[in-house]
């Protein structure tokens, strides 16, 4: 047994140390959820407006447009459960802050990431946000290890590159993602809007509907509480995404938030088919470019930051 | 839980240290309280449909042992029913039910029998057959009824066997319950060895080609004929590497401890003859489907026709014990023919063989075995008959306008789900794995590598270890044979 003891000890120190130093190294890497946790915990005490949302918020909503201080905490594939959990997590150490903009699309009240195949991203939040889904694996070794979390395969790519790596992108200190189009032919058409809607109606499930409007329900409760502002947004589209949505679970959506929104009395503001987003304005069929964040951001501060709150609704 | 999982390494570390640190008397408790934690891990609620049945075969074998005449037949035959019975509801049902539907569609009639929403609990057909070997055994009386109703559920359940096999009898399994194992240096070391091994055909090569093999056989008509060959030829060597791995940490994890499991493969890829195949492939099975079936049958004691007949049948059955799809049964029905046709032309062919003087060549003879096996797996894979079908007759179709398109320096690499160099890996690993398999039937393996310098040795550790991080697939795969 002492033999074996020993020699397992020659097999375990130097493969520890070699991935304790992976780790350490990999800890440092910067990607788009610490470089947004960095900022934000960095923003905190000025931040006024808060976004929260998917992708087509990320992309889509630049605080800088906004008459007072915001941030953009939302990111790509974000669900109402992680909103919910970042914003409860965050709302007391946040004094000046008087809206949060809350981002429903057509798939939301139906998502989770956990389902889809973008389910590695549960990891990430665990890791950086220190929030958990709670159906995730609880021995699944990428909600401890950097190492696994972004795979043994491109960490090593990593290793090789001395750990110089950029993760963040053209994500600004703000929170929102500039994405400029120089030319978007290819993304724009009806097939590839088919395809993106099929793609997100093949990750809503209907068994999720219920713990999504349950989550939406804490948060603007929550919010209405500490008497912040919450408002709910659909970002536009464009028509050859728009026409593709199933009507009966578009109906529904909309039915589940203007019920809410009497409930709790706040305002819902639908862009979806607005008509002033056109082409020029996007990155693809559901996702704004530079020039549509523009745009859509403006509109935010116009409709929901500059307007009294009792005197417009959609 | 799966063995190429963080939480079974944690479960295995645990439950090993604890096993060598209790007296031996207690060490059967630990052992099944880890298997039904090891099965609870998948779905809780099927420890109870394991549970039913142990408790009827615990009390069948001792009635069968205790009772005269026909009372002993009429217990096996409860048994048998119990456990049968139990595995057509859960697997084969709705099978059977969607057959039915099908064939009155077919006379303008509606099925008024309902669909059952059930999944089949994992392992249940390896359950199956290693508790139906008790209660067959005893009935035959070579092996007395287990008195000790923990050792018994242990027998069934014990857990680095319990969802895929090796099926064991109670002859080889039973008894060493009762045996009293010491920490052995050169048992642990390896049994750790080959749970490495299997480790790394699981995660580096069978979950690498699956990547290439799902991408492909999900979706065969936007592929060409090349990439239908290669996805074929990958999913041969992926089920092997899958099923094999699973049972070299299997047989790892019970040698560690003391346990002597039987051997599930041995080089089958590298046999002359479909029957010889047989005789290296799912060995705990075939040998399963012989005495219990085959024998049964009449086996090769009868007319020839009758033995051609009863070799047929039990490849149709082994087919079906695979999964409820026709997919398998066409499947089990080729090796059967394979088998009845070879064993029908043998003479004719020997002499053909020796006028070509061909016979002298044994590597034509794997070969052609090969690309029958693997002709055969591109039924159990597709996901349908139809799907099969159009795999089988696309499969070397386009060739030549492949060929033309070679010669002419275009691609005809399409994308498989791995890059260039992905394929290439995948290829020398391939490569790799039949060059270990081939020393292993001419050298033991074992052995040599004692005789290797420590610095070899600990490279080669090292080198393993560091390959299966990095080069492995962690997606949390499940073994293919967990399924059935």
């Amino acid at each position: 047994m002492k033999k074996f003891f020993i020699k397992s000890l020659y097999l375990v120190i130097p493969l520890s140390l070699f991935v304790w130093t992976m780790e350490n190294n990999l800890g440092r890497v910067k990607n788009r959820y610490n470089f947004k946790r960095n900022c934000l915990e960095e923003q905190l005490d000025s931040i006024q407006v808060l976004v929260l949302g998917s992708s087509q918020v990320t992309f889509g909503v630049n605080p800088d447009y906004f008459c007072m201080k915001g941030f953009n905490l939302s990111n790509i594939s974000q669900t109402l459960f992680y909103d919910t959990r970042l914003t409860m997590k965050y709302v007391d150490r946040m004094p000046k802050l008087k809206f949060v903009v809350i981002n429903i699309s057509y798939f939301t009240l139906g998502s989770q990431i956990y389902d889809g195949i973008e389910s590695w991203r549960d990891y990430y939040y665990s890791q950086f946000w220190d929030i958990n889904y709670p159906e995730l694996d609880k021995f699944e070794l990428k909600r401890y290890s950097k190492l696994f979390l972004y795979t043994p395969s491109t960490s090593l790519s990593y290793l090789l590159k001395g750990f110089d790596v950029n993760l963040v992108g053209d994500l600004r200190r703000n929170g929102y993602y500039w994405v400029n189009t120089s030319d978007n032919t290819l993304s724009i058409n009806d097939s590839v809007g088919l395809y993106r809607v099929r793609f997100h109606e093949k990750h809503y499930h209907d068994s999720r509907f219920n713990e999504n409007v349950k989550d939406l329900k804490e948060l603007i409760g929550y919010l209405k509480k500490r008497g912040i502002v919450p408002a709910i947004v659909t970002p536009p589209v464009l028509p050859t995404y728009s026409k593709f949505v199933d009507v009966k679970r578009y109906g529904k959506n909309t039915r589940a938030i203007e019920q809410l929104c009497t409930t709790f009395d706040i305002r819902y503001f639908n862009y979806f088919t607005d008509t002033s987003f056109d082409k020029t304005d996007f990155t693809d069929n559901d996702h704004l470019n530079f020039l549509g964040a523009a745009k859509f951001s403006s509109r935010i501060n116009r409709d929901i930051l500059r307007s009294k709150p009792d005197s417009i609704g959609q | 839980m799966l063995f190429n999982s963080f939480h079974f390494l944690i479960f295995f570390l645990v439950i090993t240290t604890s096993y060598f640190a209790l007296p031996y008397n207690k060490r059967w408790i630990l052992l099944l309280a880890a298997s039904c934690y090891f099965y609870m891990a998948f779905v809780p609620i099927y420890i109870l449909i394991l549970g039913f049945t142990i408790v009827i075969d615990y009390f069948a074998g001792i009635y069968i042992e205790d009772a005269i005449g026909k009372q002993r037949k009429l217990f096996l035959i409860i048994s048998l029913i119990a456990n049968l019975g139990v595995l057509s509801i859960f697997k084969y049902y709705n099978f059977l039910n969607e057959t039915c539907s099908f064939l009155l569609q077919g006379f303008g009639l509606e099925n008024p029998i309902p669909y059952l929403s059930i999944l089949l609990p994992i392992g249940l057909s390896f359950h199956t057959f290693q508790a139906m070997s008790y209660t067959i055994e005893v009935y035959r009386g070579r092996q007395p009824a287990e008195r000790h109703f923990g050792i018994y559920s242990l027998y069934v359940m014990f857990y680095p066997q319990l969802v895929a096999g090796p099926i064991e009898r109670p002859q080889n399994l039973l008894h060493q319950f009762r045996e009293k194992f010491d920490f052995d240096y050169n048992r642990v070391t390896s049994g750790l060895r080959l749970m490495t091994w299997g480790l790394f055909k699981k995660v580096v090569i069978a979950d690498r080609l699956a990547i290439v093999v799902d991408n492909v056989y999900n979706n065969p008509y936007e592929h060409n004929s090349l990439s239908l060959i290669i996805a074929t030829v990958f999913f041969t060597f992926q089920i092997f590497c899958d099923f094999s791995g699973y049972s070299d940490m299997a047989i790892g994890a019970a040698r560690i401890m003391g346990f002597r499991l039987m051997t599930n493969f041995d080089t089958p890829y590298q046999s002359k003859t479909i029957q010889e195949f047989w005789k290296h492939w799912h060995i705990s099975l075939s040998t399963w489907f012989k005495d219990y079936f085959y024998i049964w049958l009449g086996g090769n004691r009868v007319t020839v026709p009758r033995w051609y007949l009863n070799l047929f049948l039990v490849f149709l059955v082994s087919g079906l014990w695979h999964g409820a799809s026709w997919t398998f049964i066409i499947w089990g029905a080729l090796h059967g023919f394979y088998l009845v046709f070879g064993l029908a032309t043998k003479n004719f062919r020997m002499k053909i063989n020796q006028f070509l003087g061909i016979d002298r060549f044994d590597f034509l003879s794997v070969l052609i075995t090969f690309c029958l096996v693997a002709f055969a797996w591109i039924f159990f894979r597709a996901n349908g008959v139809q799907t099969a079908f159009y795999i089988a007759s696309h499969i070397f179709t386009g060739l030549p306008f492949l060929w033309h398109k070679m010669i002419n320096h275009q691609s005809v690499f399409e994308n498989m789900g791995l890059d260039k160099y992905g394929l290439i890996l995948s290829v020398l690993l391939i490569i790799f794995l039949e060059s270990v398999q081939f020393l292993q039937k001419h050298k033991n393996l074992s052995r040599l590598f004692k005789t290797f310098p420590t610095i070899v040795r600990w490279s080669l550790y090292y080198g393993i270890i560091l390959t299966m991080l990095f080069a492995g697939v962690f997606e949390k795969r499940q073994f293919i044979y967990f399924q059935f």
